[in-house]
């Protein structure tokens, strides 16, 4: 795994997990899968932007509804269509190459080391199908709404349609990390030193 | 030699079990996809599937997701399942009311990395250590102060079993009280608000998030006091279990002065439940205007420490991460529960066990409790979150038919699942406390057993329920707050 393009979003030594040394993985990511893992990266910057701009929006909305008496049009909107799902749906990928998604690891933890890592990479394979499905229908809907510029019903308008694409390029970054994950399996560099419990870290 | 044989017997074990997982899953998929099922078995083999699938490992939200494709598509054929994929991810994401998601998580991860939450700890040791199992009681009360400002079982925690445990192993505690106080202080993070656990609750159950974050600071304070009284029971009982700590060197000066250490925990509390509560604030406008006073009192504390901009620019992207993959775990859940609920909804299984139910003659009080139970034995297999998300489209209805308050069923579901969070063999909690122990820094080089950790957590599950029978007996002090707020 590169641990240069990773650097600038990571948090220093706590996260050093992620980046085991070169020693015990002496062979280096193929470019395919440094690629997808910096396009995980570059989408959670962008999942990060709208992060701050969800607060700065309802920040600046209750501002202007106290002291102005003017709310900021279209806070409540933009927060729903534009923030959530780009700060959600952009963060999938990046979440899962840290091996953050939420999942329940004791039977995973009884079987043997080899056997867990061919089970682990046969699911990384279903989920990779079922999330592909998704992208292509997510992109059919997207390219729906495109074609008639789909806005909320609200005044002013927002629009919505820009951010169905958002949906593809999330859950179609989340396959391609997951088909990632699944030959990080097959090839023996996951799981990572101790296996971490990750279920509901963030809860 | 034995170890190698344990290892393979725990090795071929995991096998058989999985095999078996394997064989379910396969069966109930064929019997989905070529069966001439009628809806209600096929609504309960989709739920089967995800609890099979989940457990073998698959992550959550996808294993939801595709057991719930499967169910819609022998439910309803291939039109419904593309339509439904055509806009689940877009539209279980864009929502107003779950954008007080990564504010609450946003809020709890900078008091955490700024070192706001360490000061509770000491605070209220000053104060409660005189009591019986004073140091206890104090760990206890610092959990329910850190649970009001920040949602974060976990981040409560860590913030005080690093401080804690070795002051309780210094005083003479037994390690089971030491350890037990520590997780039980940590399960009061979801059910006090800011609570992510109620949010999403709220989310998946159309509810109105303020009014659902209102409804746990009763129980939830009930909580932390039911907590006290039984360390302070344990400890006047058996007295070598937690020996008075000499609290003559702590003047009424310093009482005092801890005070301002945790001001701005207060100043955070005062902002999201108070701003809740007098309807000033939406939910996500009480958890942005929270985030900020963290952040402002986070950077204030570091300042004030010495610390240099550059080492607080990166608590701040931490605390970003944090929040982020944080957020997106929720949020592949959320996108799974919402394809199942439409399968729910379809298979007509919660109209069908609502006349069951009625059928049975099972009374409100007679459901809840057999629901305790099996509450207590989802919970010790299965991630709180995907516990909750599960059962919320099949229960709900049946459950509103015998008269209980959504509200309600929410604060008793978080309780339910945060003591699932206590109980072996995936008490999650248990483990991080029992990794806190592990350090030596920390357990003062005498070793914590797992055992030990279960051992200690024992009496605050056992309290946690009895809490929970309460409820049942006056739902009044889940509804009271919410029902006498201006929140909307």
């Amino acid at each position: 795994m590169p641990s240069r393009p990773a650097a600038d979003l990571r948090g220093g030594p706590v996260h050093a997990v992620n980046d085991m040394p070169d020693r015990t993985r002496p062979m280096k990511d193929p470019a395919l899968l440094r690629a997808i893992d910096r396009l995980a990266l570059g989408l959670a910057l962008l999942a990060a932007v709208a992060l701050v701009l969800l607060a700065l929006n309802v920040f600046v909305d209750v501002l202007g509804r106290a002291f102005l008496k003017q709310p900021f049009p279209g806070t409540l909107e933009m927060t729903a269509q534009w923030w959530m799902p780009t700060l959600t749906l952009l963060a999938f990928a990046y979440t899962e190459k840290r091996q953050e998604h939420i999942k329940v690891t004791i039977l995973l933890d009884a079987l043997p080391p080899r056997m867990r890592q061919l089970v682990e990479g046969c699911f990384g394979l279903i989920a990779t199908a079922l999330l592909v499905a998704l992208a292509w229908y997510a992109l059919a809907e997207a390219l729906e709404s495109f074609g008639y510029g789909e806005t909320t019903s609200s005044r002013p308008p927002v629009a919505i349609w820009p951010f169905k694409f958002v949906a593809v390029l999330g859950v179609g970054a989340l396959a391609l990390q997951s088909a990632a994950t699944s030959w990080r399996y097959f090839t023996g560099r996951l799981p990572l030193g101790a296996a971490d419990t990750h279920e509901g870290e963030a809860v | 030699m034995s170890a190698t044989l344990a290892q393979n017997r725990k090795h071929g074990l995991g096998i058989i079990i999985f095999v078996i997982g394997l064989i379910i899953a396969i069966g109930a998929s064929g019997a989905m996809l070529w069966g001439d099922l009628p809806k209600q078995v096929v609504g309960l083999l989709t739920v089967l599937l995800s609890i099979v699938l989940l457990l073998m490992g698959i992550p959550v939200g996808v294993a939801m997701f595709g057991a719930a494709l499967l169910g819609l598509y022998s439910l309803s054929g291939l039109r419904v399942v593309t339509s439904t994929m055509e806009g689940v991810a877009y539209d279980a994401t864009a929502s107003w009311s779950l954008s007080v998601i990564p504010m609450f998580i946003l809020m709890g991860m900078i008091m955490w990395k700024t070192g706001l939450t360490s000061s509770a700890f000491e605070a209220a040791r000053r104060w409660l250590g005189w009591m019986p199992g004073g140091l206890a009681v104090a760990t206890n009360f610092a959990g329910a102060a850190l649970a009001a400002s920040s949602g974060s079982t976990i981040g409560i925690t860590y913030a005080l079993g690093r401080v804690s445990i070795p002051e309780m192993l210094k005083s003479g505690y037994h390690p089971q009280l030491a350890v037990g106080s520590v997780a039980a202080a940590g399960t009061l993070g979801q059910i006090i608000p800011p609570s992510l656990l109620l949010v999403v609750y709220a989310g998946a159950a159309s509810l109105p998030v303020g009014q659902q974050l209102l409804a746990g600071v009763v129980p939830g304070l009930l909580l932390a006091v039911a907590f006290g009284a039984m360390i302070v029971g344990q400890a006047m009982l058996r007295p070598g279990l937690a020996p008075r700590v000499d609290m003559s060197d702590v003047t009424w000066a310093l009482r005092l002065r801890s005070l301002l250490g945790v001001l701005p925990i207060a100043i955070v509390i005062l902002t999201v439940i108070g701003g809740l509560f007098a309807g000033i604030f939406t939910a996500t406008e009480a958890g942005v205007f929270g985030m900020i006073a963290a952040l402002f009192f986070g950077v204030l504390h570091q300042l004030s420490s010495g610390t240099g901009w550059r080492e607080i620019g990166g608590m701040i992207r931490e605390s970003l991460i944090g929040t982020l993959t944080g957020t997106a775990s929720v949020f592949l859940l959320i996108i799974g529960v919402a394809v199942l609920t439409r399968a729910m909804a379809l298979s007509q299984v919660p109209n069908f066990i609502a006349s069951e139910v009625a059928e049975l003659g099972l009374g409100r009080i007679e459901l809840l409790l057999m629901l305790i139970v099996a509450y207590l034995i989802l919970g010790m297999f299965m991630d709180t979150l995907a516990m909750m998300l599960l059962t919320i489209p099949v229960l709900l209805g049946p459950l509103q038919s015998v008269g209980v308050d959504p509200l309600w069923f929410g604060v008793f579901l978080v309780v339910m699942a945060e003591v699932g969070l206590l109980t072996p063999p995936l008490g999650i909690l248990t483990f991080i406390v029992h990794r806190i122990a592990a350090d030596p820094e920390a357990n003062l080089g005498r070793e914590i057993s797992l055992g030990t950790v279960f051992l200690g957590v024992l009496p605050f599950a056992l309290t946690a329920i009895a809490v929970v029978l309460l409820l049942i007996f006056f739902p009044g002090i889940v509804t009271w707050l919410p029902g006498s707020s201006a929140s909307l």
